[in-house]
């Protein structure tokens, strides 16, 4: 690490070695303390602004939100009231149960997309650049514009029901998907399944190709090794890449302001909360609920994201 | 073999191409939304090609504005966020800070947990400011995002410049100015530009936090995409779309010119 | 002579334009050691990927006890592979990764479990069976993939190059195991690698590789001696080689002089003459005579079981001698007659640079 040579200049300012008798004649004890420790001081000065910056920014606010959410409109000094109404109603019940649905949801189609889709670019296909191109695009854009386009894609008299109704016949009337649970799901999905994706494929990549050739030689069928080699050393990345969507499913906000119809998962739920029914100490505690569950899962997720079998050459 | 090698490429190539449609087709659909006229019914394509609805844009919501509006938030989004991360980056990959990962982690929160969750806050610290609906107010919010991100890339950046380089400048001559100027900033410069884009587009397609922080005069074209669909106007809304769209396929270009993709995990986080 | 047990047959393979095999013939013995040598890019590993079915040729065959194998998966031609890395399944102990064959093979559970002791027993890595492989230094590792690729008795083994990740001094014993092993199995094996060291201590017959092509097979003491061309003497190790002209079994050294020898009776024309370093003797005071060339003495280094002399002639003719290290040592900038012996010179015809193999 970059930071080890000037660290060691520091050590040659103040520890004792070969030198030291030498060093101290021309710099006293002190003075060498001295000389590390400002060196420390000034790198301290140099991350102040940025700390200072978030530390108002947006540490303040949160611990603002916190205090919101155990204060309320009436004026208590310490309340839970605020998360025993939404944690114990049927809504607040609801809102959670909705918002974990779509989530696990749109998870377990994004794995089931992403994987496959993972192994064919490792294995190489014409048209393999435009797929890799392709994924970056959902988590590149800005998501209103997806929502957008997907709504009218999706929508009654959109192309994929002008497909199945009038070219296809498949069905006499148009498949409501807007609005509706499978279509957020699959809006989610859209969205969402590159984060998954690409983390992957990053595991796959790591994977040494020497241990499927070793599988194979050693006799498993191509699908066995499959499962008996490249998948057991694959599951963190797709514990990995399951958390990634799954948080970003759960956290996920203009999607669902824009697509979601009736159903209000927990982001819009406290959007709806503070600017609509004004009652910022219940959307406080809402916030925070959500907050902690976010955290939980990036720790989850910094967890997985170790895998072994990583490659050699 | 299970299939002949012809049904295989066939089925291979129709994969292909679903994949493709799934991703593409909305943004067609923007597009044919925002280029198009009298498209009612279950019809393909539009009855009638135009460009009215960008006029109507620039009537009704006075899109030139809002256009100026999220450009210039932008701006100053990106150099508030590079004069905060610059040093912090530079420290955190040259020295041995205490609690480095504390502070990393710290620096990095804001990108963990849902906007939403800290935009109440960021909202009611705003208005007690007299920063909403300002310029400089929004700007800020969104410095909130880019700056950790701008610290993310740059630290990488810093890590990897060759201490040998910097040694070689102090031999042959150079004070710590112009050290910087001559051989730090001309190696960095990649990782800088790098950082000002992420930082740019981040609060370009901002929303969440523009919604809470918004106001009559600083409209950006996301909120105002939002707008225009929430009254119906989705061609209008499709119009908007497709001006946000443009520095948005920019940076995926030059993106899939600079990196991989599998490393691009850290801290991307869409609007 | 026994009709070979493995042979390949005028196979070709290609990436896009880039022919990385043309046409290549091999046949092998039962219970043979053959080493596949050639410097990195002359197609050794890609020939042994054919073989055990990783890649398919283009055009050609590959046979096995006359059986032609060219289509069958990697998975069903029964041949055991010991790789660069290692290649052991870090998510199994060492007891799993050395069943793992048998386990495919549907082996039953108390059978597998005793080959697998036995395997185990055999390479003394008992206390290490369930330990993980990244537990492992890079020699048990490399013992492990060995035992795991002989345990289900496959008749043919394959090495990639097993040594190249082992410290020097790994090497030495673990290449004498692997040759214990194939002997002690009467495995037919083929060996991948660049050293030349290690083909010709391991191997009852050489292919020396270049291109895409065989352009030497032969015991490895004929290849060492009786190099076919001028790669091959280069890659075997010759330290020596003179630019000659060969008339009626005598050959011209420009600017030198003259050097006889039987070898050259039936030549003529341009050609190189090979010499090992460890044939040139050096002289301090001799008279010059048949086979010598004055030279000064360039530099000297002390090689630690030999001295490595580097001498010039007044032409600029370079010649690389060693000495043993209880011989007076020969002073920088002195004379000295350097003699090349008749009987260890090796000529090889010198062709335009193309057609080499």
């Amino acid at each position: 690490m970059a930071w080890t040579t000037w660290r060691s200049s520091a050590a040659m300012n103040g520890s004792a070695g070969p030198g030291a008798a030498v060093a101290d004649t021309l710099h006293p004890a002190s003075a060498r303390l001295t000389a590390a420790t400002s060196r420390r001081v000034a790198a301290a000065g140099l991350v102040l602004p940025l700390l200072v910056f978030l530390a108002a920014a947006f540490y303040l606010p949160l611990g603002y939100t916190l205090i919101q959410s155990v204060t309320s409109a009436q004026g208590d000094a310490f309340t839970l009231a605020q998360y025993t109404t939404f944690l114990a109603s049927r809504q607040g019940q609801g809102v959670l149960a909705l918002t974990l649905f779509l989530s696990f949801a749109a998870t377990l189609v994004s794995l089931l997309l992403s994987l496959p889709l993972a192994l064919a670019l490792r294995r190489g296909f014409a048209g393999k650049g435009i797929v890799q191109f392709l994924m970056m695009v959902p988590i590149t854009i800005p998501s209103l514009v997806g929502a957008l386009g997907l709504l009218i894609l999706y929508d009654r008299t959109g192309w994929l029901n002008y497909l199945l109704v009038r070219t296809l016949h498949v069905v006499s009337q148009p498949v409501p998907i807007d609005y509706t649970i499978p279509g957020i799901v699959l809006f989610y999905v859209w969205m969402f399944f590159p984060y998954g994706g690409l983390v992957i494929m990053s595991g796959l990549g790591a994977l040494d190709p020497a241990l499927e050739e070793a599988g194979r030689v050693l006799g498993a069928s191509p699908w066995r090794t499959f499962r008996l080699v490249v998948l057991p050393l694959l599951k963190p990345s797709l514990w990995a890449g399951s958390v990634m969507v799954f948080l970003q499913c759960f956290g996920a906000f203009s999607v669902p302001l824009i697509a979601g119809g009736n159903y209000q998962p927990l982001a819009v739920k406290i959007y709806t909360v503070a600017t609509v029914f004004l009652d910022w100490h219940q959307a406080s505690a809402m916030a925070v609920i959500m907050g902690l569950i976010q955290v939980a899962l990036v720790v989850l997720y910094r967890r997985l994201d170790r895998q072994p079998g990583r490659r050699t050459a | 073999m299970a299939l002949p090698t012809f049904g295989r490429r066939l089925g291979g190539a129709a994969l292909l191409a679903a994949f493709v449609l799934f991703i593409t087709l909305p943004f067609v659909m923007v597009l044919l939304e925002a280029f198009g006229s009298e498209w009612f019914g279950m019809r393909l394509l539009p009855k009638v090609w135009t460009l009215k609805w960008f006029g109507w844009a620039a009537a009704t919501v006075d899109i030139g504005q809002v256009l100026i509006n999220t450009a210039v938030i932008a701006v100053l989004a990106t150099i508030v966020s590079l004069l905060l991360a610059i040093p912090t980056a530079w420290a955190i990959a040259r020295y041995r800070l205490p609690l480095a990962s504390l502070l990393m982690g710290a620096i990095l929160f804001p990108r963990m947990i849902p906007e939403i969750t800290f935009a109440l806050g960021v909202a009611r610290l705003s208005y007690d400011l007299g920063l909403s609906n300002t310029y400089v107010g929004i700007a800020l919010a969104h410095v909130i995002l880019a700056a950790p991100f701008a610290v993310l890339v740059l630290t990488s950046t810093f890590e990897g410049m060759d201490d040998r380089l910097l040694e070689a400048g102090t031999v042959l001559g150079c004070n710590t100015a112009q050290l910087f100027r001559r051989v730090i900033l001309p190696l960095a410069l990649p990782g800088i530009v790098a950082a000002a884009l992420f930082s740019f587009l981040s609060s370009y397609n901002d929303f969440v936090l523009t919604l809470m922080v918004y106001g009559p005069d600083t409209v950006t074209l996301p909120v105002q995409t939002y707008l225009s669909i929430g009254n119906g106007y989705l061609s209008v809304a499709g119009a908007i779309s497709v001006i946000l769209l443009v520095p948005s396929f920019l940076f995926l270009l030059l993106l899939m010119r600079m990196v991989k993709p599998e490393n691009l995990l850290g801290g991307l986080k869409g609007a | 002579m026994t009709a070979p047990w493995l042979e390949v047959r005028g196979v070709s393979k290609s990436w896009g334009r880039l022919a990385a095999l043309s046409e290549v013939n091999l046949a092998v013995e039962q219970g043979m050691f053959v080493s596949l040598l050639g410097p990195s890019g002359c197609g050794k590993t890609t020939l042994l990927r054919l073989i055990t079915g990783h890649l398919s040729p283009d055009s050609g065959r590959i046979l096995v006890d006359g059986n032609d194998i060219t289509r069958v998966p990697t998975h069903r031609r029964n041949m055991g592979m010991v790789f660069q890395s290692f290649a052991l399944f870090p998510h199994l102990t060492v007891a799993d990764n050395i069943a793992f064959p048998l386990a495919v093979r549907g082996l039953p559970e108390a059978q597998l479990r005793a080959q697998v002791a036995e395997a185990l027993a055999m390479v003394h890595l008992e206390p290490y069976r369930d330990a993980y492989p990244r537990q492992l230094s890079g020699g048990q590792q490399q013992r492990v993939g060995l035992t795991r690729a002989i345990v289900y008795r496959p008749t043919i083994l394959l090495l990639d190059e097993p040594l190249s990740n082992l410290d020097a001094g790994l090497r030495e014993e673990m290449r004498m195991e692997i040759s214990q092993v194939t002997r002690r199995l009467g495995i037919t094996a083929i060996y991948v690698t660049h050293d030349q060291r290690e083909a010709l201590a391991l191997s009852d017959a050489i292919a020396v590789m270049n291109h895409g092509r065989i352009v030497q097979f032969g015991s490895p003491e004929g290849i060492y001696r009786r190099p076919a061309n001028e790669f091959v003497a280069r890659f075997v190790g010759y330290a020596n080689a003179l630019p000659v002209d060969i008339a009626a079994g005598i050959a011209t050294v420009a600017g030198v002089g003259v050097i006889a020898a039987d070898a050259l009776r039936d030549l003529s024309g341009p050609a190189t003459l090979f010499l090992h370093a460890g044939d040139v003797r050096l002289d301090a005071d001799a008279a010059p005579g048949p086979n010598q060339v004055p030279c000064r003495v360039v530099d000297l280094a002390f090689m630690g079981d030999h001295v490595e002399y580097v001498v010039e002639h007044a032409s600029g003719l370079r010649l690389k001698a060693h000495a043993p290290i209880d011989d007076a040592p020969h002073a920088r900038g002195s004379t000295v007659l350097a003699t090349l012996p008749a009987d260890k010179l090796v000529p090889v015809a010198r062709q335009a640079p193309a057609a080499i193999g």
